[in-house]
């Protein structure tokens, strides 16, 4: 009888067979990383769950000030989220892989056919009367990555097309910041031809079918430098002017563009002079602007399109806003951050968007905003990747992201390692981007 | 044969055993993939450890590694339930509908993990034993009796099921 029950419990396995293993270069990295077993890592566990109560609280505090029960599903959100995957970094030396000097670290890109690029310039190098700028490029989808010397530096994370052009804002070997273009995946960079000079910033540049916009400054008077939309083909290395321009004549920085299509765009302008989105659907032909949507005093930092939304950033101060509209700018919705904004709001689709909060917790919404789900945690200060700055984020679809984190463990010692999921956030396997000695 | 080469041979030849049996206790295929990384993680560190017939020790580590796992699930979750005064259901455990698999799932925990021992990971009462840090001879008396355990829930499960029914005629 009993006997008989084995055999009737061996009929039901749910896993009957050997399964496949997960890729062994997951573990490799692991090991390569200096990280613990989970039994060891108990500690690394801790922190990340007084960030949930912190969140949590925050939750609670929404609830008995608002009431209405989205709030206390958006706690259970945190909860299960945060339960079930966090990757808390724990920084630990990487003995023989370390790079003398500090590094500035800002750029990370994973373009189509498993190419990426990681950046990085290296400061007080013993020696040396420069920084010297390095490269890493990977064609596997960044589980092996190729280090190169460069005589240029790239400035801001490269944006590919369908195929491997890539554009993005360089130092050229004399100093001078100007847009360059790849044409191999992001291997070998080129300065291009443009109407404008880029300020470097982040969302200068933008790719939609096949076409590459971006936004700079024309020649200065008397301080004040006028704004330069260009548009150009992603194959080639010019930037021309678009046929009109958009913006007033202003002093103020930080322009960003994002391209809908080959004829659509949108700028947005941190300028308070009226309307602050501006629209061509027709390559630049014509232009009109959007109603505002920020609210009394504040400017928009960022607009950018994802299919049906546009998601805009505000700010007065320092303080972070995003909002969200569906019919053209007609209403905007906010949405609620949980957690202070920091420099990365990576919105993909209209409904899901990444976000990098001053902390270094990386979030994640999946309905438009309405809650925000932290996906990583960098572990503390030794994950950022400069002093006060949290990690760079780099978002490539609602699946798919990825971190780019400088870990420290002493003065001279300097490692990077890279986390990427293709799984919405839940498991984030890490690779490590063994830097030469310097 | 090197380090690194000595790992991958064993990655290549057992992390599929692990990951099984990682699926079958673990609540999702993610925390079964963590659960095979970080038995390979030990691997690497105690290479020289690893036994000629290294399946029931690199389940144990997979063991280890769950219960260590759940523990810090359900003290995260105590701890978050309680800041949001969220009440969740007592935990029971979930129906299958299949009868043996329900009467395996009230089983005490030591009880069902022997069976699935034998049952879903083929092992020997040898090697259960080298798992679990016992002598042979109490994994044959543990086994009996969990079989025992599981006859007598399988009965009362039939009993119960059987109830209602008598009941509504």
């Amino acid at each position: 009888m009993t006997d008989d029950l084995i055999e009737q419990l061996r009929d039901r396995n749910p896993a009957p067979a050997q399964l496949p293993p997960p890729p062994i270069d997951q573990v490799l990295a692991r090991i390569a990383a200096g990280e613990r077993p989970t039994a060891s890592r108990w500690h690394g566990w801790v922190v990340p769950s007084l960030a949930v109560i912190v969140t949590a609280a925050v939750a609670v505090f929404a609830v008995a000030s608002i009431g209405g029960s989205r709030h206390t599903d958006q706690a259970a959100h945190h909860h299960t989220v945060t339960s079930t995957h966090p990757k808390p970094l724990v920084a630990k030396s990487l003995a023989g892989e370390a790079m003398h000097g500090s590094l500035r670290t800002s750029v990370l890109a994973f373009g189509p056919g498993g190419t990426g690029v990681i950046a990085w310039t290296q400061y007080r190098t013993p020696g040396a009367a420069h920084p010297a700028a390095w490269l890493a490029t990977t064609t596997d989808e960044g589980r092996t990555w190729s280090v190169h010397r460069r005589s240029y530096s790239l400035y801001a994370s490269p944006v590919f097309d369908g195929s491997r052009n890539a554009w993005t804002s360089a130092v050229d070997a004399h100093g001078a910041l100007r847009f360059f273009s790849s044409h191999d995946g992001g291997r070998n960079w080129t300065p291009t031809q443009s109407a404008g000079a880029t300020e470097g910033a982040t969302g200068s540049l933008s790719v939609a079918d096949d076409t590459v916009w971006a936004v700079g400054t024309g020649s200065c008077t008397a301080g004040v430098c006028p704004w330069v939309v260009m548009r150009g083909p992603a194959s080639g290395d010019q930037l021309p002017a678009t046929a009109n321009q958009p913006l007033p004549t202003t002093n103020h920085n930080g322009l960003t563009v994002s391209a809908a299509s080959a004829t659509t765009a949108y700028v947005s302008s941190p300028t308070r002079l009226g309307s602050d989105i501006y629209i061509t659907h027709d390559g630049g032909r014509s232009w009109e602007t959007i109603g505002a949507g920020c609210g009394d005093g504040r400017t928009t930092v960022e607009a950018t399109v994802t299919g049906a939304a546009l998601w805009r950033v505000c700010n007065r101060g320092h303080n972070f806003e995003v909002l969200r509209t569906t019919n053209g700018g007609d209403s905007w919705d906010e949405a609620r951050l949980p957690f202070v904004l920091g420099d990365t709001f990576e919105p993909v689709t209209a409904q899901v968007a990444w976000a990098a909060a001053a902390d270094g917790t990386i979030y994640r919404t999946a309905n438009g905003g309405a809650s925000w789900q932290p996906v990583f945690r960098t572990g503390g200060p030794h994950g950022r990747s400069t002093p006060g700055v949290g990690p760079v984020l780099s978002a490539k679809n609602s699946d798919d992201a990825s971190i780019l984190v400088q870990l420290r463990d002493g003065p001279h010692s300097t490692n990077l390692i890279v986390y990427r999921t293709t799984d919405g956030g839940r498991f984030w396997p890490p690779t490590v981007v063994k830097l030469p000695r310097g | 044969v090197d380090k690194r080469t000595r790992f991958e041979q064993l990655y290549r030849a057992h992390a599929g055993a692990v990951r099984a049996y990682a699926v079958r206790r673990a609540p999702s295929e993610a925390v079964a993939d963590d659960t095979v990384s970080d038995v390979f993680l030990v691997v690497w560190r105690r290479l020289d450890d690893v036994p000629g017939q290294p399946v029931p020790w690199l389940l144990a580590i997979a063991r280890r590694s769950l219960a260590n796992r759940r523990r810090s699930d359900r003290r995260a979750a105590a701890l978050t339930d309680r800041l949001t005064s969220l009440r969740r259901p007592a935990s029971t455990a979930p129906e299958t509908g299949d009868r043996l698999l329900d009467a395996l799932a009230t089983l005490p925990e030591p009880d069902r993990e022997l069976l699935m021992l034998v049952a879903w990971e083929g092992l020997e009462p040898s090697e259960i034993a080298e798992l679990l840090g016992v002598r042979p001879g109490t994994v044959a008396v543990r086994l009996h009796r969990a079989r025992g355990r599981l006859a007598a829930a399988l009965s009362r499960h039939d009993s119960t099921e059987a109830a209602p029914q008598e009941a509504r005629s």
